[in-house]
């Protein structure tokens, strides 16, 4: 039987098809096991492209040293940050709800026919049983290619493909469930946020319990996200998922909790943003949506780091505000002290502070800390005014995104 | 089955922004090589520091894991990497087994590439040669 961990030893895999990132790939041909069980698997089929950036690969078990071709394991990539192409698809694909012609969707649909032909073939004509498999956008291929063949996935914080399935598999989909059983199976880290973006439609997704407050990718990353008992299953599965609230105050609160104030707004901007259908509409659609997004995110984060700078400067003001009390509350409780001694006397006392000029005013250039105050509030307003032309180059974008989006007819 | 439910707290509409919200965040981390979540730099990509420790570690893990005596070399061709956002790290390498070099793809779970000669059962490890792609070598035994 294959394990929740085989599933996930082998979604990590397929990672390495890529050509652009190992060199020599995973090939046909290649064999590897996995941990849990110690089942080794042959690579039979493997397939990538680099316009859109879609990578998949097929195994067979290998028992007692001989492929067994009845039974096939069909897994996918996610998206590789350094492909330019595999953002667009996840954009298209996933954001989207694109699965025609050209698309990662289109692709991973036609692998997994190929794959089973190809298992079928040395297997004496019979098709082998096909189960799928994927982390991240990998998961929602997988899901959304078992749904069309009428196949079980196994999947880790993958979107639930529901909104991009054909209504013929949503039927067998809904079937299928409510015949109480789950073809689709989506693991997804209660603080995932790629895997917790999407509706849990049909209760596919299964929250598995995450530690609070540790990195953002750490919930996303295969390898951190999950882990494993004796058996192979996944540790920590039924817990009931968390609020979008919960998530980013989890995220935030992880390195920045005195910046939650100015992160929160900033995301909230954004999703703002994204809710103008001027730009919501062409996310997915055309490119230069795209890249106003991008560039309205990196904004927003650098609107937010400039930001940071400006409360620190107000720091810097505050303390300075406080020089002179808090001068005079050290010389004061200094004078108390000495008080203390019964050969002091409170003039003598008085004396030495006046001969030795440690009164505050002797010892504090207040004209100085005048000037410093002043100089940070022309460093906040200078920020203040950075930030806004920030926010005015956005909305410069979003406009020019509009004009484009009707120019080309995109939408 | 458990942990299955239907519904949550997203609802389609808002869901659809939300990930175009989560994967332009992905996007931001893509194009600088990082992302912005959290009010911090969070690096996709290892230091070479932390490749060569890496490289170190799966090393050991396949020579144990492997336990041929005819394994005498494991030369990284690559400093290795994640090769997709959340994936697990590894790295290329030609491995010698019986004077016979195998291309392998090292991770620190799962390694594979060409299928290696069956060590003999109950066979154990023997010293090995490690070349770190950095050109320093290690003598593991």
């Amino acid at each position: 039987m294959t394990t929740a961990y085989d599933f996930k030893s082998i979604a990590g895999e397929v990672y390495a098809v890529d050509p652009l990132k190992k060199t020599p790939p995973l090939a046909a041909g290649a064999t590897f096991k996995a941990p849990a069980t110690g089942q080794e698997y042959l690579v039979v089929h493997t397939a990538t492209n680099p316009v859109n950036g879609f990578q998949g690969m097929a195994v067979v078990p290998v028992v007692n040293g001989v492929p067994d071709y009845s039974q096939m394991i069909v897994s996918y990539a996610g998206t590789n940050p350094d492909h330019r192409a595999d953002l667009i698809a996840d954009v298209v694909t996933v954001v989207g709800l694109k699965s025609g012609p050209g698309t990662q969707a289109a692709d991973a649909l036609s692998f997994a026919d190929q794959a089973r032909a190809k298992a079928a073939k040395r297997d004496g004509g019979v098709p082998p049983s096909v189960s799928t498999t994927g982390h991240s956008l990998g998961g929602y291929l997988a899901m959304l290619v078992a749904a069309e063949r009428r196949w079980q996935s196994t999947a880790f914080n993958g979107p639930v493909p529901w909104e991009d399935l054909s209504p013929e598999a949503k039927a067998w989909l809904k079937a299928e469930v409510e015949a109480g059983r789950f073809p689709l199976t989506d693991y997804v880290n209660e603080y995932d946020i790629v895997g917790n973006s999407v509706f849990n439609w049909l209760g596919t997704i299964v929250h598995v319990r995450g530690t609070p407050l540790k990195d953002v990718l750490s919930y996303h990353d295969l390898e951190d996200a999950f882990e494993f008992d004796g058996d192979g299953a996944v540790v920590g599965v039924g817990v009931p998922g968390r609020t979008d609230q919960e998530i980013l105050a989890n995220l935030m609160d992880k390195d920045a909790p005195a910046l939650s104030w100015l992160l929160v707004p900033a995301l909230a901007a954004t999703m703002n943003a994204l809710r103008d259908p001027a730009v919501g509409s062409t996310v997915g659609m055309l490119v230069s949506g795209l890249i106003v997004t991008v560039d309205t995110v990196a904004a927003m984060s650098m609107s937010s780091t400039v930001l940071g700078a400006a409360d620190s400067l107000r720091a810097i003001k505050s303390i300075n505000a406080g020089l002179e009390e808090q001068l005079q509350a050290g010389l004061t409780g200094a004078m108390s002290a000495v008080n203390l001694f019964p050969f002091v006397t409170e003039r003598d006392v008085l004396e030495c502070v006046e001969t030795h000029k440690l009164e505050v005013r002797h010892n504090l250039d207040l004209a100085a800390v005048a000037e410093v105050g002043r100089l940070v509030d022309d460093h906040i307003e200078t920020i203040f005014r950075l930030s806004a032309g920030i926010g005015q180059a956005v909305s410069h974008a979003i406009a020019q995104d509009r004009q484009w989006a009707q120019a080309y007819g995109g939408r | 089955m458990v942990g299955r439910r239907y519904g949550g707290a997203n609802t389609p509409a808002a869901t659809r922004l939300f990930v175009a919200l989560v994967i332009a965040c992905a996007i931001v981390g893509g194009q600088a090589g990082c992302s912005l979540i959290g009010g911090r730099t969070v690096s996709q990509d290892e230091t070479t520091e932390t490749n060569l420790a890496n490289q170190r570690k799966v090393a050991l893990i396949f020579w144990r894991d492997y336990a041929n005596p005819a394994l005498t070399n494991i030369r990284f061709t690559d400093e290795g990497n994640k090769p997709g956002f959340g994936a697990p790290w590894s790295a290329n390498a030609v491995v010698t087994v019986g004077g016979q070099g195998f291309n392998e793809i090292l991770g620190a779970e799962v390694w594979g590439g060409d299928p290696l000669p069956a060590p003999a059962h109950g066979s154990t490890v023997g010293p090995i040669t490690v070349t770190y792609s950095d050109g320093t070598q290690e003598l593991v035994q």
